[in-house]
């Protein structure tokens, strides 16, 4: 039921949309109707275009994201378990964090040019706080009354990290990935709409260049959708590790009611 | 034969460069297999001492031994793994152990015993506020710790829940012949788990008491009654 509820407001703006262009409320070129939108879409789709700028797309975002999980996690574990690190880096790091990362497309035009270096560059530069952040916070606000069963069972330091400290700090690491996948869309579509040759991005300044607002908006589209489903298919891929975060539930609920009551 | 020997023990905090002493010279003996509680009212240094017992907290002065190394503790809340079910949890210290066959048989051996094996499965934000302190007590059985510190495990419950598992806990002391040092600020509580009570006031033991009266106790009993009042007396009247 819920999944449906999703649908109403698209469904309107739909109709809203389709009505205004069938009776010729708004300018057919600068609005064109949601089913030249199709066609074009199935145009395309069928030549090939659409697809190809997608993968180009994808394939930057999945490479970015994956150089910044092999950066950003290691080194956020590192300054999380040693807090004089981060004396040395909070400086520089907050000044980092405050510099958008589209601003930094002139220089790494600069110094990478335009092909893929710099586009995985800005992805990097996009996702690193998100995900650095909140694996830091994660692990420094692990809970010491947990930390404490650690000590009383004997644990080694590194059993304490591995079974007490890690596990507590998923769900707060996985929220930083989740944004960092979020935020790599954006600076990759930014990057791409200012030099590229391929990409969604390409393909909507293109469109714009041809005047042919029918491709801008599946491109569009095509970017919220491919966003969607790639977060979609995070949260799947992670839900099962952090179950017992996201998950309401009231198991006693579930069973024996005369049995609960006698325990 | 003693499993605890307490020695002049002291314990000074250093809050915003003001001491103050949690602990002021306390002695005490311990009986291996003894169940003993210690009360006094909040801030008697009473989670203190077990904090120190327990290596959570250093000592300021003063000396301390075990009969056995092996020291388990149930705390306040049952401070449960959220991410394990009931049975990893109740299985936590024996994570390490290689033998998965007897870890297992651990596990499930007091899992019946603490009427858990139908919720085994369940994570701690699924059961109850007196559920998941009878996991976190199977926990501390499975480490299997000659001595268990408890510091007020019963405090946070309703008083039916209360006296469920103040039963399960002399039927845990009788089965299972633990050495139990139980701290609470609640008389009955004391007079009805303990088989020696220490009186604990301003960092000092001022009384041991020792309560000839066989398990399980009637609260409604003469001597219940005298030794509530002596135990009240001598608490209030300092």
């Amino acid at each position: 039921m819920k999944k449906y509820k999703g649908l109403v407001i698209p469904a309107i703006i739909t109709t809203v949309w389709w009505i205004s262009t069938s009776l010729n409320l708004v300018n057919a070129y600068l609005l064109p109707s949601p089913k030249r939108i199709f066609d074009t879409f199935i145009y395309l789709l069928s030549n090939g275009l659409l697809i190809k700028h997608m993968e180009v797309s994808l394939l930057r975002v999945l490479g970015g994201f994956f150089i910044t999980v092999i950066v950003a996690l290691p080194l956020a574990v590192l300054v999380a378990l040693n807090r004089k690190i981060y004396d040395y880096l909070e400086p520089v790091l907050e000044f980092i964090r405050h510099i958008p990362p589209i601003s930094l497309i002139p220089l790494l035009i600069l110094w990478l040019g335009i092909g893929e270096a710099s586009k995985i560059s800005i992805i990097v530069l996009a996702t690193f706080f998100p995900v650095f952040l909140n694996t830091v916070s994660g692990i420094v606000n692990s809970d010491e009354k947990l930390k404490e069963v650690g000590i009383v069972f004997n644990f080694s330091p590194r059993d304490s990290l591995t079974k007490i400290i890690f596990p507590q700090a998923l769900p707060s690491i996985l929220v930083g990935l989740q944004l960092g996948l979020g935020y790599s869309w954006r600076s990759l579509i930014g990057a791409e709409l200012i030099a590229a040759s391929t990409g969604i991005g390409y393909m909507i300044i293109e469109a714009e260049q041809l005047s042919r607002p029918d491709i801008i908006i599946v491109g569009i589209l095509a970017i919220g959708i491919l966003g969607y489903a790639v977060d979609s298919l995070f949260l799947k891929l992670t839900n099962k590790f952090i179950a017992w975060d996201r998950e309401e539930g009231d198991y006693v609920s579930g069973y024996d009611k005369e049995l609960v009551k006698g325990l | 034969m003693s499993a605890v020997t307490i020695k002049n023990l002291s314990k000074v905090y250093d809050i915003k460069g003001k001491k103050v002493e949690a602990l002021k010279g306390v002695d005490l003996h311990i009986d291996q297999g003894s169940f003993v509680t210690i009360v006094g009212k909040s801030g008697c240094g009473k989670t203190t001492l077990l904090r120190v017992l327990s290596g959570l907290e250093e000592k300021s002065g003063g000396n301390f031994a075990f009969s056995s190394p092996k020291i388990g503790i149930i705390f306040q809340e049952p401070r449960l793994m959220p991410w394990l079910t009931v049975k990893q949890n109740m299985g936590f210290s024996l994570i390490n152990n290689k033998d998965k066959e007897e870890t297992d048989k651990t596990v499930n051996k007091y899992l019946s015993m603490l009427r858990l094996s139908e919720f085994k499965d369940a994570y701690p934000s699924q059961i109850s506020g007196g559920m998941a302190q009878r996991v976190a007590f199977g926990r501390t059985l499975c480490y299997n710790p000659e001595l268990i510190l408890m510091d007020e495990p019963l405090g946070a419950l309703d008083a039916f829940n209360r006296r469920k598992l103040q039963n399960d806990l002399i039927e845990i002391f009788i089965q299972n012949k633990k050495t139990i040092i139980f701290v609470t600020h609640d008389v009955d509580e004391a007079i009805y788990l303990g088989q020696k009570i220490v009186v604990l006031d301003q960092g000092r033991v001022i009384k041991e008491l020792i309560v000839d009266m066989p398990y399980p106790r009637q609260t409604n009993s003469e001597y219940f009654f005298e030794l509530r009042e002596e135990i009240l007396s001598l608490i209030i009247n300092d």
